[in-house]
């Protein structure tokens, strides 16, 4: 893939220039009715760009850089239906200023099966071929290096200094829960503060899980990567107790509810999903159980986690398990709040294979 | 007023509930892991994390824990090892005590596995598993999990050595 390395003030004009285009051409305009239209950051209900490449990871499950980086920009690419990265990326965070800041919500709660770094670090290129200052750019998840999660076991190295990209968990005592934002769980009456790496730290944020089955939800990617953006298990001792009812019930709708919050819904801009490697028996806590060498690019987060059910399902039937599928009724929960298309027939696939 | 004596009341409750966990984990869950070098070439990686019940659980291996606690696990500990000289192969082992030990090697795991005769009451190699290798065993009251993220043939022979060690002295413990 070529560099597409801009000045920064290119990039700038051409965000300007793409989201002035959306307004004029029909193609690839978001979405500003019907279905999915809640959400702001969903410019594309129902399209998914599935690209794969089995030559991106090793038969001892490492990965291979240049074809992960390769992955990603194909995936924006075929995601936004522009030419160039600039552009696409333009796209996707619109009206960027130099002094904003981009955050990336990884998920390393199990370093055993994490957002792989080599994915992150393909975005942080990709962030950074458009402008976006290094420092500006903040991976994140819930906890920096703990029990409950690790940057480092994951294969990040941790940086809150002021010179590169910044790794940080919100239990780092720069970051912390913002009480201005809240985010609302209405059908268990519950509200949260959430990090203020989702909420002030950042004007949009990249949403990075990686598929993995779940014992309560069937599946954890897309939607589910949003419990690591609120306490639950860090919370006060009381708010912790009232916190256990967002796994009640399969988590069905907490899961839906929790995204339905603007703080996450409006700032989201792409939900990349990392199923290079994926599990679908013993999660989400055990290692990889299979290989889908796939990326998944989205701004519906419903279409992606119906994709990524998918592949879990299909591996459990091939191994002879139950499939996951009857657990998972957070998806359509969150489809009827119209944050996104989980009518398979509805979706728009766009599958590339590379290698 | 009444309500508000209720949440202290319940606050109280609970805080003294979580310092008894604390305070009343036994030393003997500790005492089942390998020290140091006790396998060769192995060191202890961190320090060992524990948890009790659901909440304690949780802290440490977040949604998996509903799970374990169903099929009747009712404390853990979890330490990794890293093999000296060797950047990135990471040994990281599980022991949960629970009420009915067996139970969770049998409900807890739906993969395919091949068993591995030898080690405790039943043990079994889970071989499903992407660029990494994991072994299982249970010996009454305890079930234990193994993994290192190493697909190699010799990953499934560390992992028996860790095994080994670890049902010995659970022999020895009990």
């Amino acid at each position: 893939m070529k560099n597409n390395k801009i000045s920064r003030r290119t990039f700038i004009q051409s965000s300007g220039l793409s989201v002035a285009a959306w307004a004029t051409l029909g193609q690839g305009r978001p979405a500003r009715g019907g279905e999915a239209a809640r959400s702001s950051g969903n410019l594309w209900p129902g399209r998914v760009a599935a690209v794969s490449n089995p030559g991106a990871v090793t038969a001892s499950a490492k990965l291979q850089p240049d074809q992960v980086r390769e992955m990603v920009d194909r995936a924006v690419l075929e995601l936004t239906g522009e030419k160039s990265l600039e552009e696409a990326w333009a796209l996707l965070l619109p009206g960027l200023k130099p002094e904003d800041a981009v955050g990336i919500k990884a998920n390393v709660i199990n370093p055993k099966l994490p957002t792989h770094p080599e994915v992150v670090a393909a975005v942080v290129a990709g962030l950074k071929a458009i402008g976006v200052k290094e420092n500006n750019i903040v991976i994140w998840d819930r906890v920096s290096n703990g029990t409950l999660g690790s940057f480092a076991k994951s294969g990040y190295t941790l940086n809150d200094s002021t010179a590169g990209v910044r790794c940080l968990g919100t239990d780092h005592e720069k970051v912390g829960w913002d009480s201005q934002v809240k985010a609302r769980v209405p059908s268990v009456n519950l509200e949260f503060p959430v990090s203020r790496l989702a909420s002030e730290m950042v004007k949009y944020t990249i949403n990075l899980p990686v598929l993995k089955d779940h014992n309560t939800p069937g599946i954890t990617y897309a939607l589910k990567n949003y419990y690591g953006c609120i306490p639950l298990l860090d919370a006060p001792l009381l708010a912790k107790v009232k916190a256990s009812r967002m796994h009640t019930g399969n988590g069905n709708p907490q899961i839906a509810e929790l995204y339905n919050n603007s703080v996450f819904r409006d700032k989201t801009r792409l939900h990349l999903g990392d199923a290079l490697l994926f599990s679908h028996v013993n999660g989400p806590g055990g290692p990889a159980t299979g290989a889908a060498y796939a990326i998944h690019a989205t701004t519906d987060p419903v279409a992606m986690d119906m994709v990524g059910l998918e592949i879990v399902d299909r591996k459990r039937r091939e191994d002879g398990l139950e499939p996951v599928a009857a657990k998972s009724g957070y998806i359509q929960a969150a489809a009827g709040l119209g944050l996104g298309v989980a009518d398979r027939a509805k979706m728009d696939l766009r599958e590339v294979k590379l290698g | 007023m009444r309500r508000a004596f209720c949440l202290v009341a319940a606050a109280l409750l609970l805080a003294g509930c979580e310092a008894w966990q604390h305070a009343a984990t036994p030393p003997d869950l500790k005492a089942l892991l390998p020290e140091s070098g006790e396998i060769p070439g192995f060191e202890r990686d961190g320090e060992a994390s524990l948890g009790q019940g659901l909440e304690g659980l949780a802290r440490i291996i977040d949604g998996a824990a509903e799970k374990y606690v169903k099929f009747s696990a009712e404390r853990g500990i979890f330490q990794d090892y890293a093999i000296v000289h060797e950047r990135g192969e990471i040994v990281s082992v599980a022991i949960y005590q629970a009420r009915d030990a067996g139970k969770l090697f049998r409900e807890g795991y739906e993969g395919r596995r091949r068993p591995e005769p030898g080690i405790g009451q039943e043990a079994r190699a889970r071989l499903e598993l992407f660029g990494a290798t994991a072994l299982d065993f249970y010996q009454e009251p305890y079930y234990v999990e193994l993994s290192i993220n190493c697909g190699r043939p010799e990953a499934i022979e560390h992992l028996r050595q860790f095994a080994e060690a670890i049902a010995r002295r659970i022999r020895t413990s009990s």
